[in-house]
C-alpha cells in the first residue's frame, strides 16, 4: 500500500464503503504514514462540518406560493389536456406494434392489388356479409335498456350483504338520473314481501324499475345516438330524415355520401351518414321512427348525466357574481388610483371567469336541449335475400376473370419484352467496354506472369 | 412507499392538487435544502425548489414507478437546479476581472466583514463559510457532495439519482471532499476547528 492508493481510497474508508481486506490494508497504512493520517483528519473534519450543517426550515409562505402555483400549473395542463395525451398515447401504441402494424399494412396492400386485378370477383363476398348480417339482427335485443336495480338472494346469510349491494345500487341509480325517492319508498315493501313469504327460502328475485319516475325537466342529460340502417332507396331515405329534423327544429350537423365499392354503371349502391341534431324531447321518437326507412343492422344510444357539473358551474357562476357585486362597492368606494387600478384589476379577472363559465354553461344547454343522432345508411338492391342464380352470373364472371388474367399476362409480357428492347443499345455498348476491358486486363495479367517466371 | 402514499399518488396523477401536496409533503424541505445548497442563498433555492416541485407536479403523471419515487423526485429537484443555475450564469458578475472604463480600470470589491467574537456569530459564520466553499466547487462534485454528506444519501441512491455508475459518485465523492478540504483550509478559523 502506498500513499498514492491510500489517498485515493480515504474518501471510501472514510464512508466505510471498502471491503475488510482493503480496510485493513488501510489501517495498517495510517498507523505508519503520518502524511495519510493528517490527509484523513482533515477529511474527515471536513464531512463532520458538512454533517452538522443545520437543515434550513421552509421560509415562510413556501408551501400558500407552491399551492398557488400548482393550481395555475394545473390549469395550464387542463387548457391541453387529452389531446396531447392521446397523440403521445397513440405513438406509443403505434411504437410498440410497428411490427403488426406494417404487416397489416402490407396484407391490404396485397389485398387492394388482388381486388383490382380481380375486379368485381371480390365484391362477391363483401356484399353477401352485409347481407347476412342484415338478415341475423334480431330486433328485440335492440330496444333501450331501462336502468334497473336487480335484487338476487339465494340464502339468509347473503340476504344481510345483498342489502348492502342494493342500496349500493339505489345510489347508482340516484345518479343516473332515476327518481331517488321512488326507488327508495319501494324498498321496505320489498324486502318484507320476500322475508314474509319465504323466510328460510329463497329470496325471490326482485326487479324494482325506476323509471319514468320524475319527468326529466331539471335533470341536465346529454343524449347522444347512433344508428345504422340498410336501405333500398338512398336518395329518398336521406331526403325523408332531412325533412322530418327540418320539421321537428332540428338541424342537419354533417352529412357525407358515396358509392359502395367505387362507381359502377349498372345499379350503383350508395352509403353514407348523416348527423342530425334534434330537440330532446323528439329524440326516443325519432330513434324508433328511423326502423321504417329500412332494416335496423347496428343502434346504439348514450346518456351522460351532467346535472352535477351544470349545478356546480351554476353554483360557482352565482358565487362570483355575489363577489362581482362586492367589488363593484368597493370600488365605488376606492379613491385612491392605486387602490382602483387593483380593484379594476381583480373585477376583470371575475368576469372574465364568469364569462368563460357561462360560455360552457350555454354550451351544455345546447348539448341538452338537441340531441345528436348520426345515422349510418347502407343502400342495398334488396331488404330481401335472395339466392342467386349460380350458373349465369358465376360462370360468366369466371370466364371473364379468367379472360382479364390472360390479357393482364399478355400486358406484363409486352412490358418485359419492351423493357428488354429498350434496354438493349445500354447492353450493347456496355458489353463492348465490358469486353474490350476484360481482354486487356487478361493480357496485363499474363504479361505479369511471365515477366515473374 | 406505504399504501396512503401510493393512493395519494394515483389521485396526483389524475391532477390532484391536495394529494399531491401530502405526497410531497416528507419531501419538500429536504427539496428546498438540497436547492439551498446548490442556489447559495434562499431566495433562488426557494424560486428552484418551488420550479422543481411544479415539475414533479406537471410530470407525475410520466411517474411509472420503475424507480423509487423519493429518487425520481430528487433527481428532477437536480435538474431543475441545474437549469437554474445555467439561467443564473449570464447574471454574475465576475469578482476577478476588472470592469474597464474611462477613468481606467475599476476592481468589484466585497466589503470586509471581519471576525466577531460573539460565539453565536461564529457558528453562523462557519456554515457560511462551508457553504460559500460548497460554492465553489464544480458543479459534479457540489451535487454529489451534498447529496452524500449534507443528505446522508447511500451511494446507491446517488447513483440513481444522478443516472451515472457508483464508481463515477465515488469518485466525485473523493475528488469534492478533497477540493472542499483544500477551500476550508484557506480559511483562518481552520485551525481552530481542527483542533476543536
Amino acid at each position: 500500500m502506498n500513499c498514492k492508493k491510500c489517498n485515493e481510497q480515504l474518501s471510501l474508508y472514510l464512508d466505510q464503503e471498502l471491503s475488510p481486506a482493503e480496510k485493513v490494508q488501510i489501517d495498517q497504512h495510517l498507523e505508519s504514514c503520518e502524511a495519510c493520517r493528517k490527509e484523513y483528519n482533515e477529511l474527515k473534519t471536513v464531512r463532520e462540518m458538512l454533517k452538522e450543517l443545520p437543515m434550513k426550515e421552509l421560509p415562510e409562505g413556501f408551501e400558500a406560493e407552491l399551492h398557488e402555483k400548482l393550481v395555475q400549473a394545473k390549469e395550464e395542463v387542463q387548457e391541453q389536456p387529452q389531446k396531447e395525451n392521446m397523440v403521445v398515447h397513440l405513438k406509443d401504441h403505434f411504437r410498440r406494434n410497428v411490427k403488426r402494424y406494417s404487416i397489416a399494412a402490407a396484407a391490404c396492400l396485397v389485398l387492394v392489388v388482388s381486388y383490382e386485378s380481380l375486379g368485381p370477383l371480390g365484391m362477391i363476398t363483401s356484399k353477401n356479409a352485409t347481407m347476412e348480417m342484415a338478415v341475423e339482427y334480431d330486433d328485440s335485443g335492440m330496444t333501450q335498456a331501462a336502468p334497473r336495480l336487480t335484487l338476487e338472494s339465494s340464502s339468509d346469510e347473503a340476504f344481510s350483504d345483498s342489502v348492502d349491494t342494493f342500496n349500493l345500487k339505489v345510489g347508482t341509480a340516484d345518479v343516473d338520473g332515476a327518481a331517488p325517492m321512488e326507488s327508495e319508498e319501494a324498498l321496505p315493501e320489498v324486502f318484507a314481501g320476500g322475508m314474509a313469504e319465504e323466510p328460510a327460502q329463497e329470496v325471490p328475485s326482485v326487479a324494482v324499475t325506476a323509471q319514468n319516475a320524475v319527468p326529466e325537466t331539471h335533470r341536465k342529460i346529454i343524449q347522444t345516438g347512433y344508428l345504422s340502417i340498410d336501405i333500398e332507396d338512398y336518395d329518398a331515405t336521406l331526403e325523408n330524415i332531412i325533412d322530418m329534423t327540418q320539421k321537428m327544429g332540428g338541424y342537419v350537423e354533417d352529412m357525407s355520401t358515396q358509392f359502395q365499392y367505387g362507381y359502377r354503371t349498372e345499379n350503383p349502391l350508395k352509403m353514407g351518414h348523416v348527423t342530425i341534431r334534434v330537440p330532446q324531447v323528439q329524440f326516443q321518437g325519432v330513434m324508433r321512427s328511423l326502423d321504417e326507412y329500412g332494416q335496423i343492422t347496428d343502434q346504439n344510444m348514450s346518456a351522460e348525466d351532467i346535472t352535477y357539473q351544470y349545478r356546480d358551474i351554476s353554483n360557482e357562476v352565482a358565487n362570483l357574481e355575489v363577489r362581482e357585486a362586492k367589488l363593484r362597492e368597493i370600488m365605488e368606494k376606492a379613491e385612491e388610483i392605486k387602490d382602483v387600478l387593483q380593484v379594476e384589476q381583480e373585477l376583470s379577472r371575475v368576469r372574465g371567469q364568469i364569462n368563460s363559465l357561462k360560455g360552457t354553461l350555454i354550451q351544455w344547454d345546447q348539448l341538452v336541449s338537441l340531441s345528436r343522432i348520426t345515422i349510418n345508411l347502407y343502400e342495398v338492391e334488396s331488404l330481401e335475400v335472395k339466392i342467386e342464380p349460380i350458373d349465369n352470373s358465376l360462370l360468366t364472371r369466371i370466364k371473364e376473370a379468367f379472360i382479364r388474367s390472360i390479357n393482364n399476362l399478355k400486358y406484363s409480357l409486352e412490358n418485359l419484352t419492351l423493357i428488354l428492347i429498350a434496354l438493349l443499345p445500354f447492353v450493347i455498348v456496355y458489353s463492348i467496354v465490358g469486353f474490350i476491358g476484360w481482354r486487356i486486363l487478361r493480357r496485363i495479367i499474363r504479361w505479369v506472369k511471365n515477366r515473374r517466371k | 412507499m406505504t399504501d396512503t402514499e401510493k393512493i395519494w399518488l394515483k389521485k396526483s396523477q389524475e391532477g390532484d392538487i391536495e394529494s399531491f401536496e401530502k405526497l410531497i409533503a416528507k419531501h419538500q424541505r429536504n427539496v428546498y435544502n438540497i436547492a439551498y445548497r446548490m442556489m447559495g442563498n434562499e431566495e433562488d433555492a426557494k424560486d428552484a425548489a418551488q420550479e422543481a416541485l411544479i415539475k414533479i407536479y406537471k410530470s407525475i403523471g410520466k411517474f411509472r414507478g420503475d424507480s423509487g419515487f423519493s429518487t425520481w423526485v430528487y433527481r428532477i429537484a437536480m435538474n431543475a437546479c441545474k437549469d437554474e443555475l445555467r439561467k443564473k450564469k449570464h447574471n454574475v458578475i465576475s469578482l476577478d476581472k476588472e470592469m474597464e472604463t474611462e477613468d481606467g480600470t475599476l476592481k468589484h470589491e466585497l466589503p470586509d466583514q471581519g471576525l466577531k467574537p460573539d460565539e453565536l456569530v461564529e457558528q453562523a459564520e462557519l456554515s457560511e463559510t462551508i457553504q460559500d466553499a460548497i460554492g465553489k466547487l464544480p458543479e459534479q462534485n457540489r451535487m454529489v457532495i451534498i447529496l452524500r454528506d449534507i443528505q446522508g444519501f447511500s451511494y446507491e441512491d446517488i447513483s440513481d439519482v444522478m443516472e451515472v455508475p457508483v464508481g463515477t459518485v465515488k469518485s466525485r465523492i473523493s475528488r469534492g471532499r478533497k477540493l472542499l478540504k483544500d477551500v476550508l483550509k484557506q480559511h483562518p478559523k481552520w485551525s481552530y476547528e481542527i483542533t476543536v
